[in-house]
């Protein structure tokens, strides 16, 4: 614990260290230069651990944002006179909208699609900045680019707005990481599907962490560009561009510290090296192979052990009177049919899945979904929860058709799934976790986020006393903030369900929740099912464990071969003589 | 109207190369869901090495072999570094894309430190004279182009479909887990895919030469003109790849005479952007969803 005397000791300590440092430097520009470069490439570097790191994506385009920033700039301190605060705001407005064009298709399929997209609008801006010379002054580039502060001030005040800027993206990481934020990010990196399961859209959430970064790369060509007093179109190639993912990567993309670490190593190399300038693409080609094939967590990764955490750290005051959060539904739900699967049809190419299938769930049953293997039980699961579109039918929640809605949509209307492999963030603690069962129906500002407002930080406390009431429920309170990594498959299973409990749906979809349990866990697993019931939440479970089914459903729907064979209780469809025909095989004798 | 035929032309020539490179990719991705983004540095290596072999071994046509096959096995050799581990790692598919974009940034450096800055013309292997259809000449090696294209793309579907191979790569694209249960291993056929590329890209090359003088800097974007054919086109068949190639170099070669030359690059992109976001699936894909 560092208390606050400590604290103010460490803080005296590092403002001594750096005037101390300052002063060293101030007598040799070299390393004023060095510092300037390696802080303008850790803007950019910030920014894209924003939509790379954090999210996973392959954006491998942002010299050109850097360079429309820069150029943008310049060109309007230079020819039009604008002064620098303006010039600022435009090296940041540019590159955002022309970013926005990039995003639009290049998200939509995401992937390798996504990298060339991105590859491509690098080279083709840069041949735009050679070729409009008339705009550009093309090859040549533009020298004269008036300094942010003059140079009265000396060298070392002069560096301090590039400083403040690399401080503020800092803070920016920082603060994203500190929200609910960096959860969508994580989880749209780990799979899609799962980030559309609780209510956030992949698409959208892309675009925003990919305009972030270009906000960054933009900021950075402006500093860029009136440091360095020159800018030619090589800030622009791919090359560039190259590096700036080197730096995240060799760094640790999607961490705090990686960044620093990556920027100052990358940076220097090509400043100690300059007898091996001619070779030094070929060279970091070679890196970049060996990081991203022997160490994708960068150095980071290697020698994180030894540095502070940026984990989120646990809470100390997490009693129950902070966690009376409101529910999510304003009014109790009432009686009746609450969700109504009408007539839904489904092909695979040459296999029907499934085949006018109907079914009735009224409000707080448990209604069972059984079947033998391939009849079509998880592809009903998936058209329920919007990942699939039926060929044909209709889904209806409390009166509204959802049949066109895509998944995360029908998350925020009230139905939470699970998945029949386990989808979890892997990485992170399990309140993280469990955490992102809120994203239905409570999320958050955005922009406080990002500012990380004390509003913020008090919302996503609230949030984490509200979680941990359920995690108490569910009996895993020690494994609160473990990593998921390190948890037993059975206890994976408990922080899916935990995660699915706190998004409090209105109908919950459960695909073969208790496959992998023991039977200890599956009589406690049961436990919980009844006293999630009666909290009045409907429950449609996909199940294989016929005592299950037994025990606590009210209704069950069974499939074979993408047809219903019989609906109705358990004690109904056990007598069924076609149910026993698709289980066992022939008629028995009565 | 002669000048439009032959600029035509000229783009289809162009756009045959391009559907080699998109047919490249159809497979790589269809085995393995990743590509390499090093296709294109590749081939260009192609070129210079039979500049280098013809002087060495003073027969073109022994240094076209020797290219052939130091080109194949290289792509293999790129599979199973840089693709096979990447994938086997983790599901994002940030690790292959960045180890092939170096492997590029690589192949396409090293090239220029051992050849040079300057465009270099590979030697002709035929020479082809102009041949005069009604008051159009079309140049000899376009139609040598367009024609292996066009060539190339039966022999591959004949391959598919009517040999064991084929057929074997066929299943591991539908499924790789299925095909692993019928007795192909799925990484040898991975393997012979990529190989597979590799000697299509190496071929492109002969069919570039003659069109254009090569420098190192030309492979990457030539590759990622490839891809975009693929998408413009579709990338579950190799026929529909390679047309989405020819589209793509008429319209470029279009667009660079009605319209700008400096654009000519941004035509094949903006038109992936396009169809990415009107119609996915690419133009000729006819698969039904």
């Amino acid at each position: 614990m560092i208390t606050s005397y400590k604290r103010t000791a460490l803080l005296l300590v590092s403002i001594g260290i750096a005037c101390a440092l300052l002063f060293v430097v101030s007598g040799r520009p070299y390393i004023i230069y060095l510092i300037q470069l390696v802080a303008i490439n850790l803007i950019v570097v910030y920014g894209l651990n924003v939509v790379m790191g954090f999210a996973g994506q392959a954006t491998v385009g942002h010299a050109a944002l850097f360079a429309i920033g820069a150029y943008t700039s310049a060109l309007l301190a230079i020819d039009y006179g604008w002064p620098l605060i303006l010039s600022g705001v435009a090296a940041i407005i540019v590159p955002l909208i022309a970013a926005l064009f990039l995003a639009f298709p290049s998200f939509k399929l995401g992937g390798v699609y996504l990298a060339v997209l991105t590859i491509a609008f690098n080279i083709i801006v840069h041949q735009l900045i050679i070729n409009l010379e008339r705009v550009t002054k093309g090859s040549v580039g533009i020298p004269g680019i008036p300094p942010i502060l003059p140079n009265s001030v000396g060298p070392v005040v002069k560096m301090l707005p590039v400083l403040a800027l690399v401080y503020i993206a800092y803070r920016v990481n920082k603060n994203i990481l500190r929200s609910f934020f960096v959860r969508e990010l994580w989880a749209i990196r780990e799979n899609e599907a799962l980030a559309s399961a609780f209510g956030v859209n992949p698409y959208w959430t892309k675009i925003i962490a990919f305009e972030i970064s270009a906000v960054f790369a933009g900021l950075g060509g402006f500093c860029y560009g009136h440091v360095m007093a020159y800018i030619s179109p090589d800030m622009g190639s791919f090359f560039v561009s190259v590096m700036f993912v080197m730096m995240l990567i060799a760094g640790g993309a999607g961490t705090l510290i990686g960044p620093i670490i990556g920027a100052i190593v990358i940076t220097m190399i090509p400043e100690l090296m300059h007898e091996l300038e001619y070779f030094s693409q070929s060279i970091f080609g070679l890196l970049l192979i060996l990081i991203a094939l022997f160490f994708p967590k960068g150095l980071y990764g290697l020698v994180g052990r030894f540095l502070p955490e940026d984990r989120r750290k646990p809470q100390e005051d997490l009693s129950p009177a902070r966690s009376a959060s409101p529910s999510r539904w304003a009014a109790l739900p009432g009686e009746g049919t609450l969700l109504t699967v009408e007539s839904i049809g489904k092909s695979f190419g040459g296999v029907q899945a499934l085949s006018s299938v109907s079914l009735d769930v009224k409000q707080g049953n448990v209604h069972a979904v059984i079947g033998p293997n391939g009849s079509g039980k998880t592809t009903l699961i998936n058209i329920i929860s919007g990942f699939l579109r039926p060929d044909y039918g209709k889904v209806v929640l409390a009166g509204e058709s959802l049949a066109v809605s895509p998944g995360h949509e029908i998350a925020r209307k009230g139905i939470t799934r699970t998945f029949q492999n386990l989808s979890l963030l892997e990485d992170q603690t399990v309140m993280e976790n469990v955490l992102l069962g809120l994203h239905p129906w409570r999320r958050g500002s955005l922009v406080q986020a990002l500012l990380g407002t004390r509003r913020a930080k008090v919302s996503e406390s609230e949030k984490e006393a509200f979680c941990y009431g359920f995690i108490e429920r569910l009996g895993i309170e020690p494994l609160a903030y473990k990593k998921v990594s390190e948890l037993s498959y059975g206890q994976r299973k408990l922080v899916e369900t935990c995660r699915a409990l706190v998004s409090q749906p209105r109908v919950l979809l459960l695909d073969e929740p208790t496959s992998g349990l023991s039977q200890t866990e599956i009589g406690e697993f049961i436990d919980l099912l009844r006293k999630v019931k009666e909290t009045g939440v409907t429950i449609i479970l996909v199940e294989h464990h016929i005592d299950i089914v037994e025990s606590i459903s009210d209704s069950v729907t069974v499939l074979d071969e993408g047809l219903v064979i019989a609906q109705g209780t358990y004690k109904e469809i056990a007598r069924n003589p076609k149910v026993i025909e698709a289980y066992l095989g022939e008629t028995q004798a009565a | 109207m002669e000048q439009l035929l032959f600029v035509i032309v000229s783009g289809a020539a162009v756009g045959s190369i391009y559907g080699l490179f998109a047919i490249s990719y159809h497979l790589m991705f269809s085995v393995r869901g990743a590509v390499s983004f090093a296709q294109g540095d590749l081939t260009m290596l192609a070129g210079f090495l039979l500049i280098t072999l013809t002087a060495w071994l003073s027969s073109p046509f022994a240094a076209f072999v020797a290219v052939l096959l130091l080109i194949s096995l290289g792509s293999g050799v790129i599979e199973k570094v840089c693709i096979r581990p990447a994938i086997r790692q983790s599901s994002h598919n940030l690790g292959w894309i960045l180890a092939t974009v170096g492997l590029a940034t690589f192949v396409s450096n090293t090239s220029t430190i051992i050849w040079g800055n300057l465009p270099l013309r590979p030697p002709e292997l035929v020479r082809l004279e102009s041949v005069r259809i009604g008051p159009v000449a079309i140049g000899g090696h376009e139609m040598l182009a367009i024609s292996c294209g066009v060539g190339i793309v039966i022999l591959l579907r004949l391959l598919l479909n009517h040999t064991i191979v084929g057929r074997s790569i066929r299943v591991t694209a539908a499924d790789p887990t299925a095909a692993q249960l019928c007795a192909i291993n799925s990484d040898k056929v991975s393997l012979f895919v990529f190989m597979l590329s590799g000697l299509i890209g190496a071929i492109s090359m002969m069919l570039i030469a003659p069109l254009t003088f090569i420098r190192p800097q030309l492979g990457f974007i030539f590759g990622l003109k490839g891809f975009a054919s693929a998408t413009v086109g579709g990338l579950e068949s190799s026929e529909s790849a390679f047309l989405g190639g020819i589209l793509l170099g008429i319209a470029e070669a279009l667009a660079a005479y009605f319209l700008w030359s400096g654009l000519k690059d941004a035509v094949a992109f903006l038109a992936m952007a396009i169809i990415i976001l009107v119609r996915p699936s690419g133009l000729f894909s006819f698969a039904r969803r």
